[in-house]
């Protein structure tokens, strides 16, 4: 019993270095850029950072090399994956704080957090004059989290464990593309990349008609697609969208970070020709729905109050802030504080309630997820038609993701517990944005942002707010991305452990 | 260098603090507070011009930081001319003051809060910033990088053993079959 959970532990340690080792390898690419900028300083610090990371996931990776054959379980992959994305943010914080460009290491974590998370919160000084390594990493760090750093290991670095699957669903991510686990992780990574290269280009043409010259137009192009595609909402420059004062730019963003936000099983159907999927899906319906009545909420409430000069304007503004907030992108075209002094309760509302829903399942994207709101309408919609007709009756749920789908109780039960999770943990980030001196229409907001890994601010999130409010956002974005259980079960081992070897 | 850093960081300082300015002069986190108050009217903003020059036809965008935040500024071709320099990494761009009309949305460009110039002053040209590289970051790249690298071999030579790709000397010799037992 004791050797077997050794040999689990082993292994799960095993794995974690692997992950640690790919991040330490990722390094590199930061590194070249900063070398061809001549940003040399920069260099050394990626260097110093991917060694770090390197030296820890090695002697892991070996320590628990007698292990990894070893079978593992839910909890051991769930413990894999919340423990890749803890060390992780640790050691790839080295270089943000070897910068100079964050307070402390605890503002560096948050970045980290931040960005591996698809959030886009940011506690950077002076980004305007951030190097372009700096850049390159904090735009790599979000797109490699959208897609995960699990499945970044398991698809280059990890061959045929059995275990696999259970890693992948611990980073919140449970469609079966393929066969199996890797060549699933795999095909995520090439429908990404394949889209990389063509975001990359219309955004290269997008900012060239904006005025950037053709090189700085490239490494824009290149970095905002990283973080539309992933939903995550950094930007190269502190106005975000609004730097490039440009419809084309906005609309190309807008674009990406749609389709960013939709399940990989759905890009799947459709690249494999099953194009009728779009529009029967019910994570595209119910964001068709949820889209179409916060839009008007929104707008409503910016006619409302005259924020903008004509009914046009209210609409372009509102909607981009809208829609980036429930892809859970992030992406802005005003001010942080404008929300707070311009938009009014019944936009923020509106705003509010769409981070919290979120985009899709098995995305990129962070909140509720359309497919739970899917099953829960369904559900609702069966038990109110269960009411008025007679007793007898049998009432099923049925919902259309991919095929035709009858979600037994347990699917229905689970949409049900993510979602109540979600909105304790919206709660208890609200309570602390509160207990930390903030008004409650701007600790909510915050906390929608934080809890649905979106990145609009209202300005609470700043190098200078309180660090127990910056301990808590980093623990509420990475419960919320790796959806609770990958966490939960990594804090019930580790006090199972406490309570075994310390407690007498 | 550093001087001229410490002079330019309390010239940006200077701009940014209201008690400096007199008048219609506000810095960018008044304008964006306010910004009811200042919607229309005629203001004077300083700032440095950071990341590029976006020209759109026979008028530029200037995005003008007063240290705290940046201003989208709004201004003809012929009055940008002045400007050479945008502030990046490896430089500090030019520090500009503008008079023109500032609009919490500006009904010409879809809602943007920005400001259109009507006149531009220089008043200090941007320049080069040199970032050095201490020697202990060299040393403590050198001393992580070898070991880690190392490790890395182990680690690849490790799982090559184990998948019998790679066979190594540490593979024991196969004892039978040998054409040549003695060799």
């Amino acid at each position: 019993m004791f050797a077997r959970r050794a040999l689990r532990d082993g292994a799960v340690w095993h794995y974690i270095g692997l992950v640690l080792i790919g991040m330490g390898l990722v390094q590199y690419i930061p590194l070249m850029m900063s070398l061809v900028c001549r940003e040399w300083d920069m260099a050394l610090d990626f260097l110093i950072s991917s060694s770090s990371a390197l030296l820890v996931g090695g002697a892991a990776a070996l320590g628990g090399r007698q292990s990894r054959r070893t079978k593992l379980g839910w909890s051991q992959g769930m413990m894999v994956a919340a423990g890749s994305w803890f060390l992780g943010t640790l050691l790839c914080a080295l270089p943000y704080y070897l910068s100079g460009n964050y307070r402390s290491y605890l503002d560096s974590c948050f970045d980290v957090m931040s960005g591996l998370t698809t959030t886009g919160l940011t506690m950077v000084q002076d980004l305007d004059h951030l190097s372009d390594g700096l850049n390159m990493w904090r735009h790599l760090l979000t797109f490699i989290g959208g897609q995960g750093l699990v499945v970044l290991a398991l698809s280059f670095l990890v061959k045929g464990t059995s275990g696999a699957y259970k890693m992948y669903v611990g980073e919140a991510k449970d469609e079966r593309l393929m066969p199996n686990a890797v060549s699933t992780t795999r095909y995520i990574w090439l429908i990404s990349l394949i889209y990389l290269v063509l975001g990359t280009l219309v955004l290269w043409i997008a900012g060239i008609t904006a005025g950037l010259s053709a090189d700085r137009a490239f490494l824009h192009g290149l970095w905002v697609f990283m973080a539309a595609w992933s939903t995550g909402g950094f930007a190269p420059m502190s106005q975000n969208i609004l730097y490039y004062h440009s419809a084309f730019y906005e609309i190309a963003t807008m674009v990406f970070f749609i389709i960013g936000s939709f399940n990989f099983a759905l890009h799947y159907a459709v690249l494999t020709g099953k194009r009728r999927e779009l529009v029967r899906n019910v994570e595209t319906l119910s964001f068709t729905v949820t889209v179409t009545v916060l839009t008007l909420i929104t707008t409503l409430g910016l006619m409302r109050l005259n924020v903008y000069p004509d009914a046009a304007a209210a609409f372009r503004k509102g909607f981009y802030q809208l829609i980036s907030g429930h892809t859970t992108t992030g992406f802005m075209t005003v001010y942080a504080r404008q929300f707070h002094y311009e938009w009014g309760d019944i936009a923020l509302f509106a705003i509010i309630s769409a981070m919290l829903l979120g985009g899709s399942a098995c995305s990129t994207a962070g909140g509720f997820k359309g497919l739970r709101i899917g099953i829960i309408a369904h559900t609702l919609g069966r038990e109110t038609r269960r009411m008025a007709l007679p007793d007898s009756t049998v009432c099923i749920v049925k919902y259309h993701h991919i095929r035709d789908v009858v979600p037994d109780e347990a699917q229905i039960r689970s949409a049900f517990m993510i979602v109540i999770l979600y909105i304790v943990t919206f709660a208890v980030g609200t309570l602390a944005g509160m207990l930390s001196g903030y008004s409650f229409g701007m600790s909510a907001f915050e906390s929608a942002s934080v809890t649905g890994n979106v990145g609009l601010s209202i300005g609470v999130t700043q190098p200078s707010m309180p660090s127990a409010l910056k301990l808590t956002y980093i623990v509420i974005m990475w419960v919320a991305r790796l959806e609770f259980m990958s966490v939960l079960a990594m804090a019930v081992n580790i006090a199972g452990k406490v309570r075994k070897n310390v407690l007498p | 260098m550093y001087c001229r850093k410490l002079v330019f960081m309390i010239l940006l300082l200077l701009m940014a603090s209201p008690s400096s300015v007199s008048g219609e002069e506000a810095g960018s986190v008044q304008l964006i507070q306010q910004a009811k108050d200042y919607d229309e009217r005629e203001i004077v903003y300083s700032g440095e011009v950071i990341g590029d020059i976006l020209r759109a036809g026979d008028h530029v965008w200037l995005n003008v930081s007063d240290g705290r935040s940046a201003m989208g500024v709004w201004v003809t071709a012929e009055l940008a001319g002045a400007v050479e320099i945008p502030g990046r990494y490896s430089q500090r761009g030019d520090v500009i003051r503008v008079t023109g009309r500032f609009s919490r949305a500006c009904p010409e460009h879809g809602g943007d809060m920005d400001l259109h110039a009507q006149s531009l002053v220089l008043l200090e040209r941007g320049f080069p910033v040199g970032h050095a590289v201490p020697a202990w970051k060299a040393w403590l790249a050198a001393g992580t990088t070898v070991p880690a690298l190392l490790l890395l071999i182990g680690v690849v030579r490790g799982f090559s053993q184990k998948r019998g790709l790679r066979p190594t000397r540490f593979t024991p010799p196969y004892p039978y079959g040998r054409l040549n037992p003695k060799a």
